[in-house]
């Protein structure tokens, strides 16, 4: 906690890149040959050969083996992917629009006026609008600036942020953005004339004179929450005080708790930036012990819910007098803490009207042994819960992916575009006459904690839904399989937008899984037995978005298994596409634990990441005491003086 | 060529698909001594490759013994319940030639059963070491079944074990 490490926790495992490298590149269609195979070896052309060629493919554990893979991975591509992973903060920029310039300043703008445009008749007040109105008109003074300038193309203003207070819309954009939007101060907008004007003092709360101002930008925000956390920790005890959190002078002076949106961000990035500072869960946990979020007036688990993900294996933890009122305002944290071992509760309302709540909440932690001081359970029976609970299998792993000739990751970076821009062209491309395509509304699936409030609406799914579990007439069962192009396009077009996560900028939102499937049939009917394939399965989430204002309504979870095969369009072709959707769920459940990789995984990605040979990457990890992160480091200061045998 | 009436083909794949995972997370939950028979024997196929594969969180499990035994002897108790399940057919393409061969127009069932992979996908929560209050995980899971080979030989004997056998599997914990 007092180190002010600020690593990545994840190492570059999560997700799709792990394995394969970037998959940025689009590549052309894959060739196919007159049968309408995939064109390989005339010798895989055997049965059993069909879309993907026998050999130099991934080893069994992923590890790359083949010369076609090992020339990937070395692309520049790649390398900028896996150092943007590992890199320490924000020293690698994160998107596309950062990587031209330094860092560049936030300015915020005060527009009003705009309640009196007729647009403010629309659902959102006209805000979708006005924002639209500001980046359009906003591009062509900067792009007249910057000509005036010499500088060439148009630069597309984009406003980072935006809220409203009262009358008034707070927009937060770079500075040299914001003087472009502010010679739009007076212009008239959907019938009114809009006034637009800087501020220079901070909006949420007056600073006063000789403190700091409110953060301008996240890393600054960063900073200032590091500083409070080791202000709050005391290492001797390996507690983490968040009590009285309202009360605290330094956090009121920044303005945390003076909007009901700054104070519902506060504790959620403030776990973001504990979970920072641990390479592994196991220093986590030895690191913090106990949490006090005593004194604090809660009255819901909702704000500080973030706290059962970020600290699972917290063994004390107090929160006494708060204003909880009744268990059932506790019941997110039921089967959270699975090593808690005192529980302080005293001082919260529900005291009063269920005392005997003792039981129940001693029976909700198989290892507590004291509440509110008072000894409930004795040392053996805890003992003895403790160890059947710690009884644990295999590690959560990265995910394993056997792609061959980056047919799937193609496919893969391919179809999710499409589904999200052109469903139609989607379809001409990837689906035939024998495509079938199903989908599933699992409504009832756990959540992510933080969404269990909001409600969840299915009514265009539920139509379509062939759930077995729910449909159980043949008749049903066999309309709401989908199979061809027409009949499938027809319900796609009836199915809401969707923005996926990018597969790049975000890898930890996906996971995603290949391997080899045999007997997919044969496209051209010659092998009844069939060809080689892939079983693709993938997990992640997409928002839906609302096609005229194009913000996002829902926020869903998704699985998706995919056969794919040869044949079609492109020489690769979906034989059968199924999709579960689910309420959101988070993307904690896939999260590899870095600890527990071992040391011929971190080995294997290391070769992966920079070519080493099995024995260098031995001794770099060695050296960087078996951190993959710190190893890639160390390999890019050293990598001039490697001897060129150091290299697979 | 002969025929697949649509709605054999539905009332097959979802039959098995429904035995199958009835039987099977009872297995996981109750009588996990018996997990690897649910499994075709290791063996490489015509084109090189190696069956079953089972991915388990992105573990790759090398066979059925292992599975078995990651269960029996790491596992906490589990319950599991299934929420979804969808299923089809991946190719039924020896189906139809097994029915062509035997001069029928349409296929049959048996034909169907005993020739034909089945897909199936499952989703739904588990409850680790206790069923009504253990902490509860979502998971999804798919399957690739394919008819078992020496019970199709076998012609029934009684003695080849399972009907359907898992050929690949890939297990995920998503909540």
């Amino acid at each position: 906690m007092t180190t002010g490490v600020t690593t990545r926790r994840g190492t570059p495992v999560d997700g799709f890149t792990n394995r394969r490298g970037a998959i940025a590149k689009r590549r052309s269609a894959a060739r196919t040959d007159r049968d309408g195979d995939l064109v390989m070896d005339s010798a895989a052309k055997a049965r059993g050969g069909g879309i993907t060629k026998g050999r130099g493919r991934g080893g069994r554990d992923g590890t790359p083996t083949g010369p076609g893979r090992a020339k990937n991975l070395n692309s520049e591509v790649f390398k900028r992917e896996i150092l943007r992973h590992v890199a320490t903060g924000d020293a690698v920029p994160r998107g596309p629009r950062a990587t031209t310039g330094p860092i560049k300043h936030m300015r915020d703008l005060k527009v009003t006026g705009y309640k009196n445009s007729k647009a403010a008749a629309n659902d959102d007040g006209g805000i979708q609008s006005l924002l639209t109105f500001l980046e359009k008109r906003g591009t062509i003074n900067l792009d007249k600036r910057n000509n005036a300038r010499g500088i060439k193309g148009s630069h597309p203003i984009r406003i980072r942020k935006h809220q409203q207070e009262g009358d008034a819309l707070i927009i937060t954009l770079p500075s040299n953005e914001a003087l472009s939007i502010l010679r739009l101060d007076g212009w008239v907008f959907a019938g009114a004339n809009i006034k637009i004007e800087q501020l220079s003092e901070p909006t949420r709360s007056p600073t006063p004179p000789g403190q700091a101002s409110r953060a301008e930008n996240a890393t600054e925000v960063k900073q200032l929450l590091q500083n409070f956390l080791s202000r709050r920790y005391n290492a001797e005890m390996k507690l983490l005080d968040l009590s009285a959190l309202g009360s605290d002078a330094e956090l009121n002076t920044l303005g945390m708790f003076n909007s009901a949106s700054t104070q519902s961000k506060f504790f959620p990035a403030l776990m973001k930036i504990c979970d920072g500072l641990f390479k592994t869960a196991q220093e986590k946990k030895d690191t913090v012990h106990s949490v006090t979020l005593a004194d604090n007036e809660l009255s819901s688990l909702a704000a500080v819910a973030s706290l059962a993900p970020t600290f699972p294996d917290l063994i004390n933890l107090d929160l006494s007098n708060n204003k909880f009122p009744n268990l059932a305002s506790l019941h997110g944290w039921k089967h959270k803490f699975r090593h808690l071992d005192h529980l302080v509760l005293s001082g919260n309302p529900f005291e009063q009207e269920s005392p005997d709540y003792q039981t129940q909440i001693t029976n909700w932690y198989p290892t507590l042994r004291f509440l509110n001081g008072v000894q409930v359970r004795s040392d053996e029976e805890a003992a003895r819960t403790s160890k059947q609970i710690t009884k644990s299998p295999l590690p959560v792993a990265a995910p394993l992916f056997q792609d061959e000739a980056q047919i799937a990751e193609t496919f893969i970076t391919n179809f999710f575009a499409g589904f999200d821009s052109d469903r139609n062209a989607l379809v001409n491309m990837y689906y035939n006459a024998d495509t079938t395509f199903s989908l599933s509304v699992n409504s009832r699936a756990p959540r992510d904690p933080s969404q269990d409030h909001i409600k969840q609406e299915w009514d265009v799914y539920i139509k379509r839904s062939r759930n077995l579990k729910h449909i159980a007439q043949t008749p049903a069962r066999m309309a709401r399989k989908l199979q061809g192009q027409d009949a499938i396009r027809e319900v796609y077009n009836t199915l809401p937008a969707t923005r996926h996560p990018g597969l790049i900028s975000d890898p930890q939102k996906w996971v995603i899984e290949c391997i080899h499937q045999a007997g997919v049939p044969d496209p051209v009917g010659q092998l009844p037995y069939g060809v080689g394939g892939f079983l693709i399965t993938i997990h992640g989430e997409y928002e839906e978005i609302n096609i005229s204002t194009g913000q996002p309504k829902h926020h869903r979870s998704f699985d998706r298994t995919f056969i794919l095969g040869p044949g079609g369009a492109t020489g690769v072709r979906i034989v059968r596409d199924m999709w579960t959707v689910r309420p959101y769920g988070g993307d904690q459940a896939w999260k590899v634990d870095g600890q527990a990789l071992g040391q011929e995984q971190l080995v294997a990605q290391l070769s992966a990441a920079t070519r080493m040979n099995a024995t260098y990457s031995r001794q770099c990890l060695e050296e960087s005491g078996w951190n993959l992160e710190r190893a890639v480091v160390a390999f890019e200061s050293a990598r001039a003086s490697l001897p060129a045998d150091a290299f697979v | 060529m002969a025929e697949i009436r649509a709605d054999v083909l539905t009332k097959v794949s979802a039959e098995v698909a429904e035995t199958f995972v009835d039987a099977y997370y009872t297995a996981l939950q109750g009588s996990r001594n018996t997990i690897s028979s649910y499994y075709t024997p290791r063996k490489t196929l015509s084109d090189g490759r190696i069956v079953p594969v089972i991915v388990w969180n992105g573990n790759h499990i090398p066979d059925a013994a292992a599975m078995q035994k990651m269960f029996e002897e790491t596992m906490p108790y589990t319950y599991y319940d299934v929420q979804s399940l969808d299923c089809d057919f991946v190719n039924t393409g020896l189906a139809k030639e097994a029915a062509t061969a035997a001069n029928a127009d349409v296929v049959s069932k048996k034909e169907l059963e005993q020739h034909s992979p089945v897909v199936v996908i499952v989703g739904g929560y588990v409850r680790l070491e206790e069923a009504r209050e253990g902490p509860m995980r979502g998971f999804s899971e798919t399957f690739v079944l394919v008819p078992n080979e020496e019970k199709v030989a076998g012609k029934g004997k009684g003695k080849e074990g399972r009907a359907w056998l898992i050929q690949n599997q890939n297990f995920r914990y998503v909540v």
